[in-house]
Parts: C-alpha cells; sequence; structure tokens
C-alpha cells in the first residue's frame, strides 16, 4: 500500500552537509563519531538512517536537534542552522528517541498541555491543539492517566504527541520502536506513514530494517560515521534478497574499501 | 534568527508542570510536611529536659528552701522571740521579702546536737547567757551557729540566717539608737526606691539562654529547609535525565536558561513550603512547649519572635533560594539519580555545618559574615532574635561593643547584605547550571565516563580545578595550623609556610605536568647569550626594585587609608615579627622573613596556581583574569585584613612580573625584597639598636610617617623597576603585556600622597608639703598614688580639705598592708589613717572611726569572654557528654548498617554485596544516607527483617538527631548560664581574688568564694588575666579604676554594688583628732565637697 513516492516530491527541510563530530575518549584521545557526513531530507519524505550499534546514527540525529553540537560541518532544518539559530531549528523539530521517556506522574493532557506552552503557544491553542492529538493519536482512552502506569506502547505514543504538539514540519526519529512489542511498533510507524502523508519529513533510525523496509522512501546507510550507502530501496538491493542483505553488504564493503 | 519563547512565560509553566509532579511524589510530601512536624516537638521536648536536669544543681540555690533552727542555752526564748517579731512584723509588711518557712525550736544543747547530725534542722543556736545584757548595753554579742556537716545547701542557710540575724542586729541599732536621742535617719541620709517596671528574674528566663536555643533551631531550621530542596532537585534534573525526558526539555524553543529557572521555581517552591511548614510547626512547638521549656524563656523567645521573625523568615527566603540553587546544580552535575543522591548528601552536610555556625558564640553579623551562603542567613537571623541588651544588665566599663549588636534593629543592614549575596549566589549557581546542562559530557556520556578516580594524564600545566583545589587545600591546612601553630614565631614560620605548600607537593603527585612550564622555571629575558645574560640581569634588578618600591608603597597606603588603629591580631603579628627581628641574628630573621615565604608562596601562588589560570595558550584576557585571581587568592592567605591590600597589589605585580618575563626567578627576587623591606628600614633607621620593647614599638608603628622622601624613592624604584622588567619581557618578546605593564606601573606611581602624623606627651604631676600630723597611707589606685615622693589621689585630696579645716599640717606616712595600718594606727604610731577604711564592727574594736565620708559597696571584675577565638568556643562545645552522645549517633550508624547488612546480603546483593567491607560500606551508607535526608533512593530493601530495620532507623534516626540537637543546645545553654560570674551569687565555688586585709575577704567567704590574697589590686588584676582566679573582689571605685588604668580590654564589672559599706578615717582609740575631724567631715558634707572630691577623682568614669 506505501509504494515509494517520488523523491523529489517536495523541498529539502532536512539538510545535513559535511558533519562532523569528534568526542574525548575517556583516555584524552578524539574518537569521530561522524565523519563527513551529508544527507537530505524532503518535505512528505521518510528517510531511513540505518547503521550498526556505534555508526553514529543517535550522535547525527541529536546534532540535527541541537542537542550536540558538530565539530565540523552543518546541520540545518527548514533553513536554520542548528548551531547558528537552535531556537528556530527546534520550532520547526519534533525528536523522539529511544531513551526519550514521558514522566512518570503526569497524565497525556497535562503533558502535552505543558509543552505546548513551553513551546509559545497561547492557551486556546494548547487546548485545540491537544484535543487533537489525543483525537489523531487515539490517545482518547489513557490521556487522563499517570503515564507511569501505561505500557511502552502507549509510552512512546505519547511521546510522539509530544513531539507534534507545536506542529514541526520535521520529524527526526531515532530508534522510536526500540522497547516497543511487534503490535505497538507497527501501530507507530502506520502512525507515521499518515503523518508523512500530510507532508512532514521525517529521518528515522532504526535496527528492525524489515519493519521499514517497504516504508521509507528512502535509506542512507551509515559506518564508522560516513554514508556507505543511499538510496531508494531497490536501488540499494539491487539483485539482493532484502534490505537486510542490502545493509550487510553496503556496512561490510564499506569496511573494506 | 527566531526568537525564543517568552522565556518568563516557558519557565513558569515549567515550574507549574513540576511542581504538580512533584507533589504527587510521596517523599516530597513527607519531607515537606511530615518531617518538620514530628522534629521540632522531639526537639524542644528532648532540649527542654536537658536543659532541666543539667541545670537543676544551679538552680537549687536560687529556689527558697524552709529554714529549720534548733535553739538551745539560758537565753535561747528570748532569741526566738525576737525572731518571731520580726516575721510577724515582715509577714503585715511585705511577705515576699522574707523567708516565712523558718521553723524554729528550744531544746537542750545536747538534744539540738542530735538533732543536727541527724539532719532534722539545719541550724544549731546555742545561745549563752548575757544575751539580754549586751543587747541592752553597747556591747557586741558574739553568737555562734553551727551548721550541719551533712547539709547540701550549707551556703543558702547560712545567707537565710545571716540575712535574720542582720536584720535583727538592724532593729536593734535602732533602738539603741533610739536611746542615746539620736534619730536613725543619721545613719541612713538617703533612702532609695526605684520606680518603673521591676527587672526581669534572674535564673533561666536570662538572655543567656536565649541565644544559642534559639541559634540551635535556626540550624535545625536552615538544615530541614535544605532536605527540603533535596528530593525535588534530584528529581527535577537527575529524575529527568533516568526517565529521558530532560532530552524533551532540551529541544523546546526556549533557552537553557529558562529551563533551569523553571525548575528552580518549583524546587524554590517546594524549598518555600518546607520552611513554612518548619516555621508553622517550630511556633507552635514554642507555644505548646510554654509548660515545658524553663520558665520565662519561651515567652522570651516569643516576645522577640514579633521584630526578629520577619527578618529570620526574609532571611531564610534566601538560604532556601541558594538552596533551591546549589541543588539544582549538583544535580545538574549528575548523571543520574544515584550519583546526584551521592554528592548532595556530602554537599547538605558541608552546607549544614556552614549554618552550624550560629550556634558558635562570639560569631556576629558583621564583616562579611552575612555574604557567606548558608552561614550569613543563619547568623542574621540569630542577631534579630537575640534581644537586644539592656544597658544596665551589665554594666561594663568603656565601651560595650555588643550593646548594640543584637535585636531586630542591628539585623536590618546584614540582612539587606545576605539577601542581595543569597540573591547573587542563586543567580550565579544558575547561571552555571544552566551551563551544565547542556553539557554534551554530562548529558549523554553515560554515568561511565566519569566514574573512577584515576591519576589524571600527564599535563603540561595544572587545570583549573587542580589550581582551585591547591589554593583551598593551602587554605584550608593554614586556618589548622594557625591552630597548632608553636608560640615561637622561629618555629611558626617554617610550620605555616610548610602548611601551605604541602598540599601542593600532595597535588603534584597525583597531577603530572610539566615542571618548568608551570612553575616558570626559566632564566627570564631572551635574546642570544649575552643578551639573555643582559636582560635576565634587568629582570632580575627589576623585581627588586619593584618588591622594594611596592613595599614601601604599601605601607603608606596602610598608614594614610587603614587609620592608626591596629586590630590586636595585627599588633600580635607586628610584635613577634619585631621581636623576630630585634631578637634573633638578622640572617635568620631575614632567612624567615624573607627568603623561605618568597621561594614557597612564588611556587604555589605564581607557579602553580597562576599557571593553572592561564591555561596553556592563554589569551590576554584570561592572562588579566588570572593575574587577578591568583593575588586575590595571595591576599586572602594572609587572613588579616589590614594586609590584604598590599599583598594584594604585591600579587598583582608578582603575577605580572612572571608573565612578563616568563620567568620566576625575578618574582622571587621581588618577593624577597619587599618582605625584606621592613629589616632593612629597622636597621636603617637605627631602631634596632635602640632599647626600646617591640610590644612599644608596635604602638608606635602606628603613629609612623613615612618622610615624602622615602615615598618619591619607592615611586621612582617602582617606575624604574617597572621600566626594567618591562624591557627584559619586550627582549624575550612579549612586547605588548609589557607595555601594558609600564603604563600601568605609571599610573601607579603618580597615585601617591605623603602624610605626616604628630604625637604628643601628658605633663606630669607636681609636688606636695610635709607636717606634723602623721598620716597612714597605703597606695592604691586613684586613692593614693605616688608620683615621685608626693602622694595624690582621692584620699590626699580629702586629707587636705580636711587638714585646712582643722587647721594642721602633714606627714605622709606611706604602708605597705592594710594590717600595717591598723597596727600603726591602734598602737598610736600614726596620727591619722587615711583609708578610707569600710567601717565594720569588727574594725570599730581596734580603732576609731570619723564620720563616715563616703559610701560604697563591693564589685566584682572577670575576665571579658574572649569573642574572637572561632577554636575555643568550638572547644567549649566539645564536651564530654556531646562526644558520648556522637560516638553513639555513629556507633548506631554502623550498627544498623551492619545489622542491615547481615540481613539483606543474601537476598540483595545488588544493594548491599555479600562481600563484607564492600556490603557494610554500602549499608553504613545507607543508614547515614536515610539519618540525614530521611531516606536512601538507590537501595533497595528487599527482606522483611531488613525493612523492619529500615523503619526503625528511619524513626529513630529523627529521634537521634533531635537529641544530638538538643545536647548541644543544653551544653551551651548551661555553660551560658553556669559557666560565668555575674554577681556575687555565682561566686560560690569560684577563686576569688581580693585585697590583704580588705573587707572583701569576709563578703567573698559568706557568699561561698575562695578567697586568693593579693597585696595590690594590680596583682589581682594580674592573676585574673593569668587565669589563677576567676574572679576579683574589691571596693568599687578603686576597682574600676584600676581596670580602667590596666588599659585592657580584658575585664569587665558585673553585677551591681554588693556589700555596702559606710567609709571613713580611722584613728588611733580615744584620739583627740576625732571630734574636729567629724566636724570637718559633717561641714564639708553639707557643703557638698565630700561628693565633689569624689567626682574629682571617679565621677567623670562612670
Amino acid at each position: 500500500m506505501s509504494e515509494p513516492a517520488d523523491t523529489t516530491a517536495g523541498a529539502a527541510v532536512i539538510e545535513v552537509e559535511d558533519l562532523v563530530k569528534e568526542y574525548r575518549g575517556s583516555d584524552g584521545s578524539r574518537v569521530r563519531a561522524v565523519d563527513h557526513l551529508s544527507l537530505t531530507v524532503a518535505a512528505g519524505e521518510m528517510v531511513g538512517l540505518l547503521g550498526a550499534n556505534g555508526a553514529g546514527k543517535t550522535t547525527t540525529l541529536r546534532i540535527i536537534a541541537t542537542l550536540l553540537k558538530p565539530t565540523a560541518g552543518r546541520a540545518s532544518v527548514c533553513g536554520c542552522d542548528s548551531q547558528a539559530d537552535p531556537v528556530g531549528v527546534r520550532r520547526s523539530l519534533g525528536y523522539i528517541s529511544a531513551s526519550t521517556g514521558v514522566p512518570d506522574r503526569l497524565t497525556a493532557r497535562e503533558l502535552l498541555t505543558s509543552f505546548g506552552r513551553l513551546n509559545g503557544l497561547t492557551e486556546t491553542e494548547v487546548n485545540s491543539r491537544v484535543e487533537w492529538l489525543i483525537d489523531t493519536l487515539a490517545l482518547g482512552a489513557y490521556a487522563d492517566r499517570p503515564a507511569g502506569r501505561l505500557s511502552s506502547g502507549q509510552r512512546q505514543r505519547i511521546s510522539l504527541a509530544r513531539a507534534l504538539v507545536h506542529e514541526p514540519p520535521a520529524l527526526v526519529l531515532d530508534e522510536p520502536t526500540n522497547a516497543l512489542d511487534v503490535v505497538g511498533s507497527r501501530n507507530l510507524l502506520e502512525t507515521l506513514e499518515q503523518l508523512r502523508g500530510s507532508g512532514h519529513a521525517m529521518l528515522l533510525s532504526t535496527h528492525r530494517l524489515h519493519e521499514i523496509e517497504h516504508r521509507c522512501d528512502r535509506f542512507v546507510v551509515i559506518d564508522a560515521g560516513r554514508v556507505v550507502a543511499a538510496g531508494t530501496r531497490s536501488e540499494l538491493v539491487g539483485a539482493g534478497r532484502d534490505l537486510e542483505d542490502a545493509f550487510f553488504r553496503a556496512v561490510t564493503g564499506g569496511a573494506s574499501s | 534568527m527566531s526568537r525564543p519563547v517568552a522565556s518568563l512565560r516557558a519557565a513558569w509553566s515549567l515550574a507549574r508542570r513540576d511542581l504538580v509532579e512533584f507533589l504527587r511524589d510521596r517523599r516530597t510530601v513527607v519531607v515537606t510536611l511530615l518531617l518538620p512536624m514530628i522534629t521540632y516537638p522531639l526537639v524542644a521536648l528532648s532540649s527542654a529536659l536537658g536543659v532541666r536536669t543539667a541545670l537543676e544543681g544551679t538552680t537549687e540555690q536560687a529556689v527558697a528552701t524552709p529554714l529549720a533552727l534548733v535553739l538551745s542555752g539560758p537565753e535561747s526564748p528570748l532569741l526566738a522571740a525576737l525572731l518571731g517579731d520580726l516575721f510577724a512584723e515582715a509577714e503585715e509588711s511585705s511577705p515576699a521579702a522574707w523567708p516565712s518557712d523558718v521553723f524554729a525550736e528550744i531544746e537542750s544543747p545536747e538534744r539540738a546536737r542530735v538533732l543536727l547530725e541527724e539532719g532534722k534542722v539545719d541550724l544549731w543556736v546555742d545561745v549563752p547567757a548575757g544575751f539580754h545584757n549586751t543587747l541592752h548595753d553597747t556591747g557586741t554579742f558574739e553568737l555562734e551557729a553551727q551548721v550541719a556537716d551533712s547539709q547540701p545547701a550549707g551556703l543558702k542557710t547560712r545567707e537565710q540566717f545571716q540575712a535574720l540575724v542582720a536584720s535583727l542586729a538592724g532593729r536593734i541599732r535602732e533602738q539603741r539608737l533610739e536611746q542615746v536621742g539620736i534619730p536613725s535617719s543619721l545613719l541612713e541620709p538617703i533612702q532609695l526606691t526605684f520606680v518603673g517596671r521591676p527587672p526581669p528574674e534572674l535564673g533561666l528566663s536570662d538572655r543567656g539562654i536565649v541565644g544559642p536555643l534559639a541559634g540551635a533551631i535556626l540550624v535545625l531550621l536552615a538544615v530541614l529547609t535544605m532536605t527540603g530542596a533535596f528530593y525535588p532537585a534530584i528529581d527535577a534534573i537527575a529524575g529527568e535525565k533516568e526517565r529521558g525526558t530532560i532530552e524533551t526539555l532540551l529541544i523546546v524553543p526556549c533557552g537553557a536558561v529558562d529551563i533551569v529557572l523553571g525548575k528552580f521555581l518549583a524546587v524554590f517552591g517546594v524549598t518555600l513550603a518546607t520552611l513554612a511548614a518548619n516555621v508553622i510547626s517550630i511556633l507552635l512547638t514554642i507555644l505548646v512547649s510554654l509548660r515545658f521549656l524553663p520558665s520565662g524563656s519561651a515567652g522570651e523567645l516569643l516576645e522577640h519572635l514579633s521584630g526578629g521573625g520577619l527578618i529570620t523568615l526574609l532571611a531564610f527566603i534566601g538560604l532556601a533560594a541558594v538552596a533551591a540553587a546549589m541543588s539544582l546544580a549538583v544535580t545538574t552535575a549528575s548523571k543520574s539519580v544515584k550519583e546526584a543522591q551521592n554528592t548532595l548528601t556530602p554537599v547538605i552536610l558541608m552546607v549544614s555545618a556552614l549554618a552550624g555556625v550560629a550556634i558558635v558564640p562570639g560569631i556576629k553579623s558583621d564583616g562579611v559574615v552575612p555574604a557567606v551562603p548558608f552561614a550569613g542567613q543563619v547568623i542574621v537571623s540569630r542577631t534579630a532574635l537575640t534581644p537586644t541588651r539592656d544597658a544596665e544588665d551589665e554594666a561594663d566599663l568603656g565601651d560595650d561593643q555588643s550593646l548594640a549588636t543584637t535585636g531586630p534593629a542591628a539585623a536590618v543592614v546584614p540582612l539587606l547584605v545576605t539577601l542581595l549575596s543569597s540573591g547573587l549566589v542563586t543567580w550565579l549557581l544558575l547561571r552555571g547550571t544552566a551551563v551544565l546542562l547542556t553539557d554534551e559530557e554530562i548529558l549523554f556520556r553515560g554515568p561511565d565516563a566519569a566514574s573512577g578516580f584515576r591519576r589524571p594524564a600527564r599535563r603540561h600545566v595544572p587545570g583549573v580545578v587542580h589550581g582551585g583545589l591547591a589554593l583551598a587545600l593551602g587554605l584550608a591546612s593554614l586556618w589548622y595550623v594557625q591552630g597548632i601553630s608553636p608560640a615561637s614565631i622561629v618555629l611558626a614560620i617554617p610550620v605555616q609556610q610548610l602548611a601551605v605548600v604541602i598540599p601542593l607537593l600532595l597535588l603534584l603527585f597525583w597531577q603530572r605536568v610539566s615542571l618548568p612550564q608551570t612553575f616558570s622555571l626559566r632564566w627570564p629575558g631572551g635574546g642570544t647569550r649575552g643578551g639573555r645574560l643582559i636582560s635576565g640581569s634587568l629582570a632580575v634588578v627589576g623585581g627588586g626594585l619593584l618588591g622594594g618600591g611596592v613595599f614601601v608603597l604599601g605601607a603608606a597606603a596602610l598608614l594614610q587609608f587603614g587609620g592608626l588603629e591596629m586590630s590586636p591580631a595585627m599588633k600580635e603579628l607586628s610584635g613577634k615579627l619585631l621581636s623576630l627581628m630585634l631578637n634573633q641574628p638578622w640572617w635568620l630573621a631575614w632567612v624567615l622573613m624573607a627568603v623561605l615565604p618568597a621561594c614557597l608562596e612564588e611556587l604555589l601562588f605564581r607557579g602553580w596556581v597562576l599557571s593553572a589560570f592561564t591555561g596553556e595558550q592563554p589569551s590576554r584576557k584570561r592572562m588579566v583574569i588570572a593575574v587577578v585571581i591568583q593575588a586575590a587568592c595571595f591576599a586572602v592567605f594572609h587572613l588579616l585584613p589590614e594586609r590584604m591590600p598590599q599583598t594584594f597589589l604585591l600579587g598583582l605585580v608578582l603575577g605580572g612580573i612572571v608573565l612578563v618575563t616568563g620567568s620566576i626567578l625575578p618574582a622571587i627576587i621581588c618577593h624577597i625584597a619587599n618582605n625584606s623591606m621592613p629589616l632593612v628600614l629597622l636597621y636603617g633607621s637605627g631602631v634596632a639598636s635602640s632599647e626600646q620593647l617591640p610590644a612599644q614599638l608596635v604602638d608606635d608603628l602606628g603613629q609612623v610617617s613615612l618622610p615624602p622622601t622615602a615615598l618619591v624613592l619607592a615611586a621612582a624604584a617602582i617606575l624604574l623597576g617597572g621600566l626594567l622588567v618591562s624591557w627584559a619581557g619586550w627582549l624575550g618578546r612579549r612586547s605588548r603585556l609589557a607595555g601594558m605593564a609600564a603604563g600601568c606601573l605609571l599610573v601607579a606611581g603618580v597615585l601617591l600622597g605623603p602624610r605626616t602624623t604628630l604625637a604628643d606627651d601628658t605633663p606630669a604631676a607636681a609636688a606636695a608639703p610635709a607636717t606634723p600630723l602623721r598620716v597612714a597611707v597605703m597606695p592604691i589606685r586613684g586613692i593614693v598614688e605616688y608620683a615621685g615622693d608626693s602622694p595624690r589621689g582621692y584620699s590626699i585630696d580629702l586629707w587636705r580639705e580636711l587638714a585646712d579645716r582643722i587647721g594642721a599640717e602633714t606627714e605622709f606616712v606611706r604602708m605597705g598592708s592594710i594590717e600595717e595600718l591598723f597596727t600603726a594606727t591602734r598602737t598610736a604610731a600614726v596620727d591619722v589613717l587615711l583609708g578610707p577604711l569600710a567601717m565594720t564592727e569588727q574594725r570599730e574594736r581596734l580603732v576609731d572611726f570619723t564620720h563616715p565620708v563616703a559610701h560604697s559597696g563591693l564589685r566584682i571584675a572577670v575576665l571579658r569572654e574572649s569573642a574572637g577565638g572561632l577554636l575555643p568556643a568550638l572547644a567549649a562545645l566539645l564536651s564530654w557528654e556531646l562526644v558520648t552522645i556522637l560516638a553513639g549517633v555513629i556507633g548506631t550508624m554502623v550498627l544498623t548498617g551492619h545489622l542491615l547488612w547481615w540481613f539483606e546480603r543474601r537476598h540483595n546483593a545488588d544493594s548491599f554485596p555479600a562481600h563484607y567491607p564492600r556490603g557494610v560500606w554500602e549499608a553504613v551508607w545507607w543508614s547515614t544516607s536515610t539519618i540525614i535526608t530521611g531516606g536512601c533512593e538507590n537501595k533497595e530493601i528487599s527482606t522483611v527483617t531488613g525493612r523492619l530495620i529500615a523503619v526503625t532507623w528511619m524513626i529513630g534516626g529523627i529521634v537521634l538527631v533531635a537529641l544530638l540537637t538538643s545536647t548541644l543546645t543544653a551544653t551551651m545553654t548551661v555553660e551560658r548560664v553556669t559557666g560565668t560570674v555575674r554577681g556575687p551569687r555565682d561566686l560560690a565555688g569560684k577563686i576569688v581574688a581580693c585585697q590583704e586585709g580588705a573587707v572583701a575577704i569576709d563578703a567573698v567567704r559568706g557568699y561561698g568564694g575562695d578567697v586568693e590574697q593579693y597585696d595590690t589590686i594590680d596583682a589581682m588584676l594580674v592573676a585574673l588575666a593569668d587565669g589563677n582566679c576567676d574572679a576579683i573582689v574589691s571596693e568599687d571605685h578603686t576597682l574600676m579604676l584600676a581596670i580602667q588604668e590596666s588599659d585592657s580590654n580584658a575585664f569587665r564589672l558585673v553585677g551591681g554594688i554588693f556589700d555596702s559599706f559606710d567609709f571613713g578615717l580611722a584613728l588611733p582609740p580615744g584620739s583627740s583628732l576625732r571630734e574636729p575631724l567629724n566636724a570637718a567631715i559633717l561641714q564639708m558634707r553639707e557643703a557638698g565637697i565630700l561628693d565633689e572630691i569624689k567626682d574629682r577623682w571617679f565621677g567623670e568614669h562612670e
């Protein structure tokens, strides 16, 4: 039902150019986590960022989300540079990661309301937006229960609602399905597909290739911080069996080259 | 660029959200509301009991006890009847004035003795025959009263009976006077009645108790208020990190400062709620405990809450803000809840210690103290809550400094200071927190990245942290060494220097650095070989010139702006240094004063600290900041405020020299030159060869003025030195900074001002004539003083006036003791004994007295409590009781830890490993953490027994803390109430110095004091100052004058005049001079001349 869409569907929303990120290791030496990485995501496009553990996925996504500062290169969302105008980036970006959670002692409604206010919405905007999110993401059944008593799937949906509260044109999702069971992740991904339909640009990383194999428009495979392969599913898979196979080839090939 | 969301609104909405979250956390509610509600009643109860028990012994004497008498002997019925009359009369007039419960019975002597021995009666009075006759005659009847040996309150009994007999004697005196036709008013020219509010009852309502009690409660309040910030702060940031919600906050479009501000508002809100709950609990407790606390003290507290309460509340709101911000900063720097808890607990402990200064007496809310976070707020509150002292309470000599240092009015300015500082500290902490919050390392690298305590990698220069650490450790070690350093300055200087440097050496082992780079171990200057030599020499010479010049300039500035008064500490130091320079060989003094400090201090400040703050490749701004910081630290290390401006200036110059020349050598030379200047000046001016004592020289130091030529020379030396150093620096290719330094020095050179001071002397007195009447005198300061051969003083003036009136010539005969005076008078070896002497019956039997010339009484002098020392005050706190309880608390803590570990180790290896040292460590940590913060987040307790132990410990912990607090309070309160002599009643059991043969001896013995006799009043003062006695009792005026003239602030008079006497001149029995003298005395009294003479000598001082 979801055929890969035209890659030129919209203007580039998320742009990453020559991104470099170095950490200081525990022994004082410098470790390069991201190495001259570039990618773009256009409006209405869902891009999968694939890579082994430690390949630099999370670092890249955090730099885009202004949580980390790049050592070199630039990342921008909707034309706002993450370094020069982090507030602009934050206005246009929704961010979820495997580690982002929801406060245990607040209800979904309270959480969304508070984030609406933090994002500068007026009270009426906040109220209508929260109602809309609860309706759209089907949170109604548990919107008024403390989040600590909810399941991981329910919590992740609240997380998604939280990321969408300020109507961001771009979404960055770092392994959003990690803690979820099959039903939970399927639900979440289907919701994401709906959002893509409404023109959101999405950059998504995951380990579970089969889940997104047929959902993403394009894929970027990285290894040791460098892009080793990029393209649509058909471009990557080519003569191979499936995406996993292609990923494996790209990673080992990237390592040997 | 997009503008952030209106920040206050964002912060406020975040705060609201967080508050909702906190309130849904059970722990927060418990710590905020429940803990205060239980703590104060417990503390109040236990401290009231503690104070009571401890005071029982001292209050006993104040309570009226019944007096049981047994009378025997032939004329005992008469005595009984007389006493009976006395009571009947007394009860009619004023029942309160008399101990109405006196029981007297008449028995045979044998029976009476048995009664006394059995303890059935307190006193046995045998009244032999002749009582009646003597009373109706003019003689004195010797009455003997036997006190029971087993009497615990013997002193009280004596006092009571003595009062009885005295008033009986008074009645009989009146009767006798009536018989000879003299109106009783002759002996009582003045009847004094006080009107107005009666003085407050002495005892426990005494002001002494309020200070420590309020202090202890304030400390508890501070600690509990901080505890209120504990969980919310951990929850707000570390908790969010652990739940992964902090990232979601960091990607909302507002700044990190706004997030921190929101978090702060929420934590502050909870802290304020805790504060409010605590305050309410305290107020309720005081209301309820009115009946438990010793009478009056709670009422007194309450009374002073009205004015001081508001100030306390305001100060504590400041404290709550700082506590909230501090907790937030600490938890933000932590990567997990566990880490946050493990860091915040010791931090709160340390900060509580700061707050604990409030119960140390002697610390006052002046100077910088109110600005110190946590200590300032508490001390300001204590000042506000301590009642204002009344002037009549303690009749001190001179200006009593504590007069206006307590009470709400005195706390207003410190309150403003403390609020300002609280605001500033809070803001700085929040700014710091905002930086920490977005720190990538802390945010994402996980708990492992910083764990472990590994030796850091080798660096070129030490990091800022290690620079600060060297300073902090050095200062702490210096502080401790101050307390124990040897009295001899020859040893004290090296000890103190080592104390500062040893932490640096330890740090050097820990953090390996490049020694040449860190300590600038290079030859100054640069260029080719010959050039190096020249430029290096230039730098060294320039350094020396700068050092000498800066000293002179600094000394001039100190004299110009510092005023003439040196603080006692500064005087002491100057005295020690002078004695070092005068009494030791010059080379030893030079090494100790100049070379040693110069080398060691340069290595620390201009080596380690400066390089730590400048970093490896410093920018110019950073260099300036580093120089200023190390100079400020250098000044602080000199501890005395008077020295700080000079040392700061020196620090700036030295730092500049090192940065300009790139070498520490010129700085060392400069420092040596600076420190050598006192020696040079001393030897150069020839003072060293004079015979003056160091102490006098120190006094003179304040009067010294530098000749303008010295200042010009100093300015020239600085300019030249600065130019030379700059030149050397320029040769070493650091031209710009060198140019700047030269410019600065030029400006500094202009800022000079000469000044002069004058000293003058007071002329001495003249001589007196000599005549036939032999008048015996004894030198007592103010009464009779000898300046050369001629006496002067009150008595001399008095006598001259009398001699004029009776037309006699005088020859003064000087004698050494009261006994000698009496012997001479009794044997008529002299014609007049010019005391004036206290007229007592005993003396009356030996000599004849004239009419009284003065009326005076005895007065007590004690040592002024030393207010300055922190150490003695702390030492006073360390009672055996306290140590026992402290040991008990720690012991219980360790024991509980063991118990818990024993039950948990098999089931809960995660929290309490089975391995003994590690497991017990964790368990003891748990019990410590629980007693301090009311819980330990990161330890699961799984077994039922373990949980029982935990619950018991949690509840017991509150009691233990309460017990500890109450013991502290009780110790301090009792110390206040019993420790010092405040009036004649307190003399019991104390060693009291009296003058030989003086009436004071009997009076002091009557109050139960142990008398030590001294021949002069000065000897008594010396004995008091040396601690050989607890108090001095002597005649009011002489004592006052002696203290005033001792020119020492160490003594003070306490209590009012007691045991008053008439004073008169003594004459040999049957002297013919009596009549003319009496007539002259009466004339003089009527003409007001007696008072005039008295005023001349004593009046103006009062």
